[in-house]
């Protein structure tokens, strides 16, 4: 009637996953390739990290909540990319042995005309067609996420890695990215770095002070420590057995609920009492039983919130504290990633998880 | 020719009824056992024992992470928004904007835009934060409410102290989980 297709943009997918977790995790050497940790390492660079915990929960860990592992470090600087293959920054960085840093440069992947990561030594350089043929570097073109659609521009992904030993000053292939970073892409822009290689015991220790290289690039330390948000008398639907989630619409029910949760919304506290004409919302219910049986438990609810940079070690680092002191209780952990990515993960007991991975 | 024709296609006929009687006996001969086997349809829900035991079958460890269950969600039913008012000249921060004024703006909005048809498009308004709205509508209406809401201006009104005020549609999104992180260029900031 208006004009208005009901699917005129490609609609984001969300895979729901629903997993038994292994009985036994090694500490020092968590899984990788099993959900819910791979989820954890699908997004290496993630801006916003929330949880979401029963107060009870949130009582056994308050005392830990200062350590280093729930403070997340970072540093913003402002850099070309010939800074980064050149001197002591690339020297200390990314030519040590056990040097792992993860970089983001600036800009929105796919819109922007060039937007810059490092990962695992791995210089990726994501952009349009026009600087994509006048840097003179062989790249691929971007594996197009919304399935080969109509008029949307092409982009190439120029990827190197840098810790080969044939990526040093003087060699041929090497030189091919230096007089592109001279003649192209020589703009300084704003980075965000985060130093894998720190363990969190020594992530209070500022990078000026370990690794000087940094210094120069007027960079900035932050320390984000997590932002308690206490929710009183939150509706939470009681959900017996997992196995409820099955069909997709009560998966998508609790997937809304939780979302809700996150953004501290009123509509699921209890006496909400919010005009039907304002909002129709309602907590879903699962495990109803008989009549008198609400569905739902009423239940204070604390929230944590980072925002910055996190890595997969961190999101990681958090789920194995917390998965710790799980026992009956049930943990949300929900996480924002650059480019549009992101995923909540539903851990109860240290049995099961669920998985929402949004694309 | 005609007769000769039919005669034949019906000796065809015949022939194939043959096959395929033949074909069916052929069926019916394959022992009866395997088939009884593979009737029982495994349950509509699945229990995890049986899943432990087809992994056992494959040799997995029993205490080992398994999938239980994959779906790819397409959602398809509500899209949400997250809005922003703003008023020009700027409003003092201490000015009260509640959820039925921030719903009489969105039903103005949409009624100009698609008469009564916008008007009837449901709108739940999610959270409300200083200037900021959040809302859930269907997701078929969704484009109309984006249309809708960034080229409407209103105000001028007593109510208003004769303000221009509009909407800035700042999130939109199919999964709320995602809705509240925003894209982080932020940090860049």
């Amino acid at each position: 009637m208006f004009n208005f297709s009901k699917h005129e943009a490609p609609v984001s997918k969300c895979y729901f996953t629903h997993v038994k977790l292994p009985d036994f995790v090694d500490e020092k050497k968590p899984p990788t390739k099993s959900k819910p940790f791979s989820t954890f390492h699908s997004q290496s660079f993630a801006h916003t990290t929330s949880m979401l915990l029963p107060e009870a929960l949130y009582a056994l860990l308050r005392n830990r909540l200062d350590e280093g592992i729930f403070t997340l470090h970072y540093s913003k600087l402002y850099m070309t990319l010939t800074d980064i293959i050149s001197s002591d920054f690339f020297t200390t960085y990314i030519k040590t042995p056990g040097s792992n840093i993860l970089m983001l440069s600036e800009g929105r992947a796919g819109i922007d005309p060039a937007v810059f990561s490092l990962r695992d030594g791995i210089l990726r350089l994501e952009l349009d067609k026009a600087t994509y043929e006048r840097c003179g570097l062989q790249g691929k073109p971007v594996q197009d996420a919304r399935g080969g659609r109509k008029h949307v521009k092409a982009r190439w992904a120029v990827e190197v890695n840098l810790r080969l030993p044939s990526m040093v000053h003087g060699k041929k292939g090497f030189s091919r990215f230096e007089y592109a970073f001279k003649n192209v892409l020589n703009q300084s822009v704003t980075w965000l770095l985060t130093d894998l290689s720190l363990s969190s015991k020594e992530g209070g220790v500022s990078v000026e002070e370990r690794k000087p290289p940094v210094a120069e690039f007027q960079s900035k330390e932050f320390a984000v420590r997590p932002t308690a948000t206490r929710m009183e008398a939150v509706k939470v639907p009681v959900l017996k057995e997992w196995r409820r989630l099955y069909d997709e619409v009560e998966a998508e029910e609790l997937q809304e609920w939780l979302g809700l949760a996150f953004l501290d919304s009123p509509r699921v506290r209890e006496g909400d009492g919010i005009d039907s004409f304002l909002s129709r919302y309602s907590v879903p219910t699962f495990d109803r039983v008989e009549e008198e049986d609400k569905g739902t438990e009423t239940r204070n609810l604390v929230r944590l919130s980072w925002h910055g940079l996190a890595s997969p070690k961190f999101v990681l680092g958090l789920w194995m504290v917390v998965r710790k002191y799980m026992k009956d209780e049930w943990v949300a952990l929900n996480v924002g990633a650059f480019g549009g990515k992101g995923y909540t993960v539903m851990g109860s007991g240290k049995e099961e998880a669920l998985v929402w991975e949004y694309d | 020719m005609t007769r000769a024709r039919s005669s034949t296609g019906a000796t065809a006929d015949r022939l194939s009824t043959l096959q395929h009687q033949q074909i069916q006996a052929g069926v019916s001969r394959t022992p009866k056992p395997d088939m009884e086997d593979q009737l029982p349809t495994p349950p509509a829900d699945i229990d995890p024992n049986i899943l432990q035991s087809s992994e056992a079958k494959r040799k997995k460890h029993p205490n080992a992470a398994a999938t239980l269950t994959f779906h790819s969600l397409r959602g398809g039913q509500w899209t949400y928004f997250h809005l922003s008012m703003y008023s020009s000249p700027p409003s003092p921060a201490a000015s009260t904007f509640d959820a039925i004024t921030a719903r009489t703006h969105l039903t103005s909005a949409l009624r100009q835009f698609l008469g009564l048809h916008g008007q009837a498009i449901p709108v739940d308004i999610i959270k409300m934060e200083g200037q900021d709205v959040w809302i859930r509508v269907p997701m078929d209406d969704a484009s109309a409410v984006q249309a809708a809401v960034s080229g409407w201006t209103g105000g001028n009104t007593i109510a208003e102290d004769g303000r221009t005020i509009g909407w800035r549609v700042k999130e939109r999104d199919e999964w709320v989980g995602r809705l509240g992180c925003g894209d982080g260029q932020d940090l860049f900031g």
